[in-house]
């Protein structure tokens, strides 16, 4: 974030994160008319405990998410066994990368949709 | 694993390294760095090696830190420490796809490191790979479950990806394992809840969304926003009774809140105009004082009814001397009626305060104070100026100066009523006398300045906001620092008229700029606002940098930048132009000599002026780093300067606009001007399916726009003209121009156009233009045309005018002098005030010259492609 002449930084400004020296550090600030924040954001670290939960039923809700995650991961999986199945040209793909100016991933993508005509992805492309 | 295990004593002092820099104390992390490795036995450990580049990257040694990084991973490739280091040298330039490869390195040696996953999750998020993230977060969920942020991060991750479903039963099973009790309220808890209840809504579970609003009622902070979902609720449910008390009681809350009368109405659903005023009645009744209940009723009612209420509404804001009236009633201009109306009363309101100080002659009453008729008078000016009546709108404000020469608005007034009417320079002058009578008024200052950028008085508007800026530092740059971006989009603009395309560009380049910078500022929030659980904000935050250069800024900068990189493509400035950007025609050999000696003076004068006021900043810089104790971080990767002349000359001005283009098309595409700005730069590309793309969405759009019109023009010709493409792109053009062009031919499609809209000025114009484009023999009949002036030409005003104008100057309808003269002259009979028509002096020299550059350069190309 630029180094803003009004006074500091948001977040760290306020003391909400523990720091030993807060009070004390703002006191020596009050000369430099518009850096009021900017010591105590130097101090600011990223390092903070995290807080824990205490609790005991955690394992029906993690097996309630592991299900779910892998009906995700088969589907996703299908999907992209359908469309690999698609056979596609050389050449189209680069022409559509030439003339549409996109990533060779994208323009597969869009060849594979479409069934390998490139004509017809074209005119969804350009649409 | 560390290929050269440390022993105990330095394997102390390698934890005692990270926490330094952990808590930022880089200088004693150096220090143990050096002690290992001064230790010939560990003088090419890889992993201090890296640790200590990191260390000197946060101390702004770049260059080192890389090399320290690099040969530390070359020591240690199967170190995870060392690669998830150089993810973090990565990261702090900005390299967030590089780091990311870096860190799924380091996974692939430490799987479950948790300090790693933590942040490949915020660098993943930071780059919006939201199914990343989601598996990211399930991991550190598996390793982690007790600690807080794993729910709550994969709860978001579930959230953004819309799967409503999952994100509430994490939150659920979260929420549960909160132990509040119930009494007591406490800050997190209730944002937990307040965020719960939105997923929620976004779901379009309004049943579960009021219960649970209602079951945890008493231990949210925000009681508004209670309220507000519950009235939102009941509607939705249909519950319509107790949605109005809700309605209600928010009203008494406060009365001044359009969308409380909103769901009002919607919950009581009045049948007829008098129970709807009806309900406006009441509120005005318990609070006499609210402006809203009074004006809401004058959207709805008419004829009579509305006279009666917009009397009564007007006559109290004019005796109080209520400066943003006409502001307030400006939204009903669209309707003929009501603004004869208005026109009617205050009118005679003015008649009869100039005879008697009373609004109506025939009535008998208190005096009115003398300001009313001020207001009055000030009233008619802004109303007279909205309806395009200039000199009537001078007359009245002139009236209200004459009476009262010290009120700030009446000179804001009057120079609004030149702009609009075509007098910059006056404008300019004007508002500079308004600034004059308030210098602490940092608004009439920023107003005063953007004026005098309009004017193209870029010096003199520096001056002005140096007046506010800080001490110390040119105001140009202070305004940079301070993301000033308004001043910066005019600036550019500014530049842009005048032909200095470098400095335009670099204004252009600052804006985007800002706006790098905002979407990066939002890294660090990543953590912050999950530990501080402040997760509503955080998710509106995500959703405002997705779209924030949807914002007009951007619009704005971008397109200034486009529109020059076309130019120079089509004109590519040579070292020798800046010779030729004098106007050397009307000057004999000596006179050229002399001048240009006197520009070298000068330009010498400003170069040390420069340099005296760089290096007294850089005094002063180095001053206040002595003072201070701690090291500074390097907050971002080193931005190149922005220099005007390599700007200028870049090499590839088509790619660079593309730059510009690209969030455009990927934001902006509901606004025809970003298809039509795209068609230009890839028509210069020769890339005929974007450039179809670029029709066939602005056409969807806009099928009649007079730009578009032009475009395909120009595209369906340079089609025919080529008759090699490959065979499959040719194929594409023709099933798709099919769509659009129906067959015609390219003479009769441009004779459709003009025909269909015969009576607007604007389409005229360009079908002229294209008339012309065609076929340069029927340059007489293209003039005759686009300067048509008749009675039934709809869009008779300054603008359009304007835009003819040009078009007659910069060649689009071939050499034309006499028919410019006589247009122009035209033109000033119907506005005598606007500079653009006045008759030829050498004031006006310069501004029809500056006039040149404005235009998009829709230069005839037909030998281009």
């Amino acid at each position: 974030m630029p180094r803003r002449g009004r006074g500091g930084g948001g977040m760290a400004a306020e003391g909400d994160v523990e720091l030993d020296d807060g009070a004390g550090g703002r006191a020596a600030e009050k000369p430099r008319k518009h850096d009021s924040g900017a010591a105590d954001l130097e101090r600011v670290t990223d390092y903070a405990e995290e807080k824990e939960i205490q609790s005991s039923n955690l394992e029906t809700a993690m097996s309630v998410i592991g299900d779910r995650r892998s009906r995700e991961q088969k589907a996703k999986q299908e999907r992209e066994k359908e469309l690999a199945k698609v056979t596609i040209k050389k050449e189209d793909l680069e022409l559509i990368m030439t003339e549409m100016e996109i990533s060779r991933a994208a323009a597969e993508r869009s060849l594979r949709e479409h069934m390998g005509n490139v004509v017809e992805a074209l005119i969804t492309l350009t649409n | 694993m560390p290929s050269v295990p440390l022993p105990p004593k330095e394997s102390n002092l390698f934890k005692r390294i990270l926490k330094c820099y952990e808590q930022k104390q880089y200088k004693n992390g150096l220090k143990f760095c050096k002690m290992i490795l001064s230790n010939p036995k560990f003088a090419e450990h890889g992993e201090t090696l890296a640790m200590k580049g990191l260390t000197l990257n946060c101390l702004g040694k770049k260059e080192e830190a890389y090399e320290f990084v690099r040969k530390g991973l070359r020591n240690d490739v199967k170190s995870h420490v060392c690669w998830h280091v150089y993810g973090l040298l990565q990261r702090s330039d900005k390299k967030y796809d590089e780091a990311i490869k870096c860190y799924r390195n380091a996974l692939k040696l430490d799987k479950d490191n948790l300090q790693i996953l933590r942040d490949l999750s915020l660098l993943q998020i930071q780059m919006r790979d939201l199914e990343g993230y989601r598996e990211t977060r399930y991991q550190l969920l598996q390793l982690r479950p007790t600690q807080r942020a794993s729910w709550i991060g994969y709860a978001i991750a579930y959230h953004l990806l819309k799967d409503y479903d999952m994100a509430l039963k994490l939150l659920e099973e979260f929420r549960k394992t909160q132990q509040v009790p119930p009494n007591k309220i406490d800050y997190e808890y209730s944002e937990l809840i307040l965020y719960q209840n939105q997923v929620m809504r976004e779901a379009d579970l309004f049943q579960e969304s009021l219960e649970h609003i209602e079951t945890y009622e008493k231990q949210i902070c925000d009681k508004l926003i209670v309220e507000e979902i519950k009235g939102e609720m009941l509607l939705k449910l249909g519950r319509l009774k107790e949605a109005g008390e809700v309605y209600k009681e928010l009203i008494e809350r406060n009365a001044e809140n359009w969308y409380y009368y909103e769901g009002l109405e919607k919950a009581l659903q009045p049948s007829t105009l008098e129970e709807r005023l009806q309900i406006y009645e009441e509120v005005s009744k318990r609070h006499p004082r609210a402006v809203s209940p009074r004006r809401l009723p004058l959207n709805f009612v008419s004829g009579e009814k509305f006279r009666e209420l917009t009397d009564k509404f007007l006559r109290v804001n004019f005796s109080k001397g209520c400066p943003p009236l006409f502001t307030t009633l400006k939204s009903l201009y669209y309707n003929p009626e009501k603004v004869s109306t208005i026109q009617e009363l205050v009118t005679g309101y003015e008649a009869s305060l100039k005879t008697c100080n009373l609004f109506s002659t025939c009535e008998n009453g208190e005096k009115e104070p003398p300001t009313t008729l001020l207001w009055v008078r000030y009233f008619l000016a802004q109303h007279f100026d909205k309806l395009g009546q200039c000199s009537l709108a001078l007359d009245y404000i002139n009236a209200a100066i004459a009476s009262t020469p010290t009120l700030i608005e009446l000179f804001y007034l009057k120079a609004k009523i030149y702009k609009h009417v075509g007098n910059i320079k006056e404008a300019a002058k004007w508002m500079d006398e308004a600034q004059s009578l308030d210098t602490a008024d940092r608004f009439i200052n920023s107003k005063c300045a953007k004026y005098m950028l309009r004017a193209n008085m870029v010096k003199d508007a520096e001056e002005m906001c140096s007046k506010f800026t800080r001490e110390g530092t040119s105001a140009m740059e202070n305004l940079n620092e301070m993301q000033c971006m308004w001043f910066q989009t005019e600036c550019a603009a500014a530049y842009q008229r005048l032909g200095k395309y470098g400095d335009a560009l670099k204004k252009c380049h600052e804006v985007e700029r800002h706006f790098f910078e905002i979407t990066d500022d939002q890294f660090d929030f990543h953590t912050y606002c999950m530990r501080k659980m402040t997760l509503r904000a955080y998710v509106d935050l995500l959703r405002l940098e997705d779209v924030l250069r949807k914002h007009a800024f951007y619009f704005k900068a971008a397109r200034s930048a486009i529109e020059i990189y076309l130019k120079l493509h089509d004109n590519p400035l040579t070292n020798e132009s800046k010779e030729q950007e004098v106007n050397s025609e009307n000057l004999s050999a000596k006179e050229l000599k002399k001048m240009l000696s006197k520009q070298r003076r000068a330009q010498k004068k400003a170069k040390l002026e420069e340099e005296r006021k760089h290096a007294e900043r850089e005094r002063q810089q180095k001053n206040q780093k002595k003072k201070r104790d701690e090291e500074e971080e390097e907050t971002s990767g080193p931005r190149e300067e922005l220099v005007p002349e390599k700007l200028e000359r870049v090499e590839n001005p088509l790619e660079e606009a593309i730059k510009f283009l690209i969030p455009l098309k990927n934001l902006i595409g509901d606004d025809i001007e970003t298809h039509l700005l795209a068609f230009e730069i890839y028509f210069r590309k020769g890339k005929f399916l974007l450039m179809l793309q670029s029709v066939k969405r602005a056409f969807a759009i806009n099928r009649n726009n007079p730009w578009l019109h032009e475009c395909l023009i120009k595209f369906s010709k340079a089609v025919s003209d080529h008759s090699n493409l490959p065979e499959i792109v040719s194929k594409v053009l023709t099933q798709e121009m099919q769509k659009i062009f129906v067959n015609k031919n390219l003479e009769s499609f441009n004779e459709e156009f003009l025909k269909h809209n015969a009576t607007s000025i604007q389409h005229q114009l360009s079908g002229a233009k294209m008339m012309y484009f065609l076929d340069k023999s029927r340059q007489e009949k293209a003039i005759a045309v686009a300067t048509r002036l008749d009675k039934n030409m709809r869009d008779k005003n300054v603008k359009t005018l304007t835009k003819v104008f040009e078009a007659l100057l910069d060649g689009s309808f071939g050499s034309c002098h006499a028919q410019c003269e006589e247009y122009q002259a035209a033109c000033h009979k119907l506005f005598p005030f606007t500079s653009a028509f006045m008759p030829a002096t050498n004031e006006d020299n310069s501004s029809i010259a500056s006039v040149n550059h404005t235009a998009i350069n829709h230069d005839l190309l037909s030998n281009e492609i």
